[in-house]
């Protein structure tokens, strides 16, 4: 029996008015890397709180190595050889590497050794196939770098079984690349992973066995060899998936936008190009090509040297976001709770604050008003919440994401500017929202869609503009383009 | 665990209920103490005492409740809220009432507009601008008046202080008009919903449209103008003018609107939370002056109440998760 270093046994965990987890049974193998998936609000999160020591379950027990353990705190879950890498790095960002790997290191001596703890940072660094000067600040290093630090940290512990929580979420593909031969390394060293992630390609690629949760329950247990990715999907959500993205017939209509020669110094070069009525613009390119900032120059957060926009025809003044708006652009930007939603204010007044006019009579807000648009959208968009007056912090991802939509579509913007608009929600929540965008097109609105994630991009635009180092490289047609069509692209 | 009886449900409610008003609760729980043990506490003169004392900083309080809530933080109040008191009288004293009333208050907007451009235009920090700004303007009113207090004989001004409503003056009036046009700016109009959006989070407000910078201009408007309005409605009860009067005012504004309840952090509370900050105060160190506590002994009791009922609120908060 002890072949499993982590075993959970029927974990129940209430909270009032849900049940998050029923009789939860889960085990993990020495040496494996288990992949745990499942829509939000399936389980995963509270699972692994729970074995953690953040959070308490009401019943249940907790093996490892065989032995019955109880953890009651993060300290404790260390000591017992456990780390968590949340998706929000637990970093420092003004202290050093080094300083960072051995925060809260369990011996830590009242007098710091400096020379000692960077050459034990440097080791561990090295053990994973990377040095770099460990003494720089956490703050100025690029996101795989910080996982990076993240993973040495868990190892300065002796960890024995590593969880990651979505770890590829904003990583370029070069460096999901080099996270993979890490997670390769650590398990040729008998180190355990439980991987959670969204993008179920990579389970694929690098995962051993995967559980499945639903509604704080397992639905499966399967070696990653026996089960396919359609397979996979349909016990998530319980139901099939014909098709991952949705089609629908285009209809391009007349030319809605035309941006000009669009010049920022060192951060856009003469961007030109066209978008219609009813279409899906996808913009393809690698972090930091230069994408978001063009999202923000044409939406007017962002300043441009030279170059100019006309919207209908008309050359229009783009001095700030007011601007934008007023000429019926909106966007929903790639961080959703950083600078897409008031997350302390309810699911209404996020939904109708793009125009309060609306829901005045004689300047005064109108709460029937409000409560009234918040229900059509609850309706319209499916957002799972339990009243119109919920706090949006509260909700799913995919249901915050629905928020952001439906507050764009009250300012009756005709263009939609969508920065990453799936990233960290789940395949159903995500099915929703091409359908969502299927149906804006439908009624005339136009979608400029920019995605790290290539499949999506192909799956769901009409054409495709391909950016690289602040320039466009060119244009597909996204019914026909390849995958390697847009590298190729790149690459030249 | 599966199902509710209802009385646990109604338990519940009260329980949440008590929780989330721990301050009000503690507050009416001490008032009836005091009426029981002090019966001139609960004398018609001492409860318009109490009005009066509130509502010249209260009208301070409300401006500073919308600054947090805008998320900045205004610490000149104190030197404004003085120089309006020495610049009324000594207008009065030459020009006459009513050009003193509006030049005052005039002066007010404009000291307000200095602090907002510094922080809304040149990006500065409110609480460096503002700490800069109260320097400047006390080193100001010490120089106009060089120093010592200033009085008027004005007729109409010791009329308009003598002027009543079964001993209810004119500032309590004052007060309660601002605390009702403060909360429907703030609960009813586009202007306050925004005003939460941008203290709740910057970024997200200026990438919705809103003009995030001209939110955070006004929210120091505001705090000049309530300040000098204040300093007047003292002069109408003192007749005095000096560059230290208020000199206490910006702290106890922050002080009424946290134990009032709004968050330091911006994005949420209200005036009428402050207003439950400013009971407290007054009517705690009214019980404490007819209990025969010494002054001096009032101002630590002030602090240690400011961190009992933050304490509170934080220890309430962490469990409710």
């Amino acid at each position: 029996m002890n072949e499993y270093v982590l075993e959970m046994k029927g974990i129940t965990k209430t909270f009032p008015g849900v049940i998050a987890l029923d009789n939860v049974s889960f085990g993990v193998k020495k040496g494996e890397v288990h992949a745990l998936v499942g829509e939000n609000g399936a389980g995963k999160s509270t699972l692994m709180k729970i074995l953690n020591g953040v959070i308490k379950a009401n019943s249940g027990e907790m093996y490892l190595d065989g032995t019955k353990t109880n953890i009651s705190g993060v300290n404790d879950a260390q000591d017992k050889g456990l780390s968590i890498i949340f998706q929000e790095f637990n970093l420092i960002n003004t202290l050093s590497v080094a300083e960072n790997i051995f925060l809260g290191g369990l011996n830590r001596p009242k007098i710091v050794d400096w020379r000692n703890m960077r050459i034990k940072a440097q080791g561990l660094l090295k053990s994973l196939g990377f040095s770099f000067d460990v003494r720089r600040v956490v703050g100025e290093l690029s996101t795989a770098e910080k996982q990076l630090v993240e993973i040495a940290k868990a190892l300065s512990f002796n960890s024995k079984i590593i969880v990651m929580d979505e770890p590829t979420s904003s990583l370029t593909k070069s460096e999901e690349k080099m996270l993979f031969k890490i997670i390769k390394e650590l398990k040729a060293k008998g180190v355990t992973i439980i991987y959670i992630s969204h993008k179920l390609e990579e389970i694929f690629e690098i995962c051993d066995t995967v559980t499945v949760l639903r509604d704080g329950k397992v639905i499966d247990v399967n070696p990653v060899s026996a089960i396919t990715k359609d397979m996979i999907i349909e016990k998530m959500v319980g139901r099939t998936v014909d098709v991952e993205y949705p089609k629908r017939t285009i209809l391009p209509g007349e030319k809605v936008m035309e941006v000009k020669n669009l010049y920022r110094t060192k951060i856009l070069k003469n961007i030109s190009f066209d978008l219609r009525k009813g279409e899906i613009l996808g913009i393809a390119g690698l972090v930091g090509s230069g994408r978001t900032e063009l999202a923000e120059a044409i939406f007017g957060a962002e300043r441009f040297d030279k170059g100019n926009i006309k919207i209908n025809g008309k050359v229009i003044k783009l001095r700030s976001t007011r601007d934008g708006k007023a000429n019926s652009i909106g966007m929903v930007t790639e961080d959703r709770k950083e600078t897409g939603l008031v997350l302390d204010f309810s699911v209404t007044n996020n939904i109708t604050i793009t125009n309060l006019n609306n829901v005045t009579s004689q300047r005064i807000l109108n709460s029937r008003k409000e409560k009234d648009v918040a229900k059509r959208f609850i309706e319209e968009l499916k957002i799972k919440t339990p009243s119109h007056k919920q706090e949006v912090v509260n909700l799913s991802g995919g249901n915050q994401q629905k928020v952001v939509l439906a507050k764009w579509l009250f300012s009756n913007a005709d263009i939609l500017i969508l920065d990453e608009p799936t990233r960290g929600i789940d395949v159903g929540a995500k099915y929703e929202i091409y359908c969502l965008m299927n149906k804006l097109v439908a009624e005339g609105k136009s979608i400029i869609m920019i995605s790290s994630e290539l499949p999506e991009v192909l799956g769901m635009s009409d054409r495709i503009l391909v950016m690289h180092e602040g320039e466009i490289k060119g244009e597909l047609l996204g019914e026909s383009a390849s995958g390697e069509d847009v590298m190729q692209m790149i690459i030249n | 665990m599966k199902s509710y009886s209802i009385t646990n449900d109604i338990n519940n409610k009260l329980v949440i209920f008590l929780k989330k008003r721990a301050v009000t609760v503690l507050l009416l729980a001490f008032i009836v103490f005091m009426v029981i043990s002090k019966p001139s506490f609960y004398s018609w003169g001492n409860i318009t005492n109490i009005l009066t004392e509130m509502s010249v900083y209260g009208i301070v309080a409300f401006a500073m409740t919308v600054a947090i809530i805008g998320g900045e933080f205004d610490l000149s109040a104190s030197s404004i809220f003085g120089w309006a008191t020495v610049f009324f009288i000594s207008i009065t004293n030459t020009l006459g009432l009513i050009p003193a009333f509006f030049l005052t208050l005039i002066s007010g907007i404009l000291m307000g507009m200095v602090n907002g451009f510094l922080v809304s235009k040149v990006k500065l920090n409110a609480f460096v601008v503002t700490l800069a700004t109260m320097t400047i303007i006390k080193g100001l009113t010490f120089f106009y008046t060089g120093g010592s207090p200033i009085n008027t004989s004005n007729e109409t001004l010791i009329a308009i202080g003598a002027f009543n409503v079964a001993g209810i003056t004119l500032t309590p009036i004052i007060f309660v008009i601002a605390l009702i046009v403060f909360i429907l700016i703030l609960a009813k109009t586009r202007f306050g919903r925004n005003i939460y959006a941008t203290g709740g989070n910057y970024h997200v407000a200026k990438l919705t449209g809103i003009n995030v910078d001209y939110y955070k201009f006004i929210i120091f408007v505001i705090v000049g103008f309530c300040s000098a309005l204040a300093g007047i409605l003292l002069c109408v009860r003192v007749q005095a003018g000096s560059a230290l009067y208020g000199k206490d005012l910006a702290l106890y504004a922050v002080t009424a609107t946290v134990i009032g309840g709004t968050s330091l952090s911006g994005g949420n509370g209200g005036v009428a939370k402050t207003v439950i900050g400013l009971l407290v105060m007054s009517v705690l160190f009214n019980a404490l002056t007819l209990l025969g506590v010494e002054g001096y002994f009032q101002q630590l009791i002030r602090g240690i109440v400011l961190i009992a009922v933050i304490i509170i609120d934080t220890v309430i908060k962490k469990k409710n998760k």
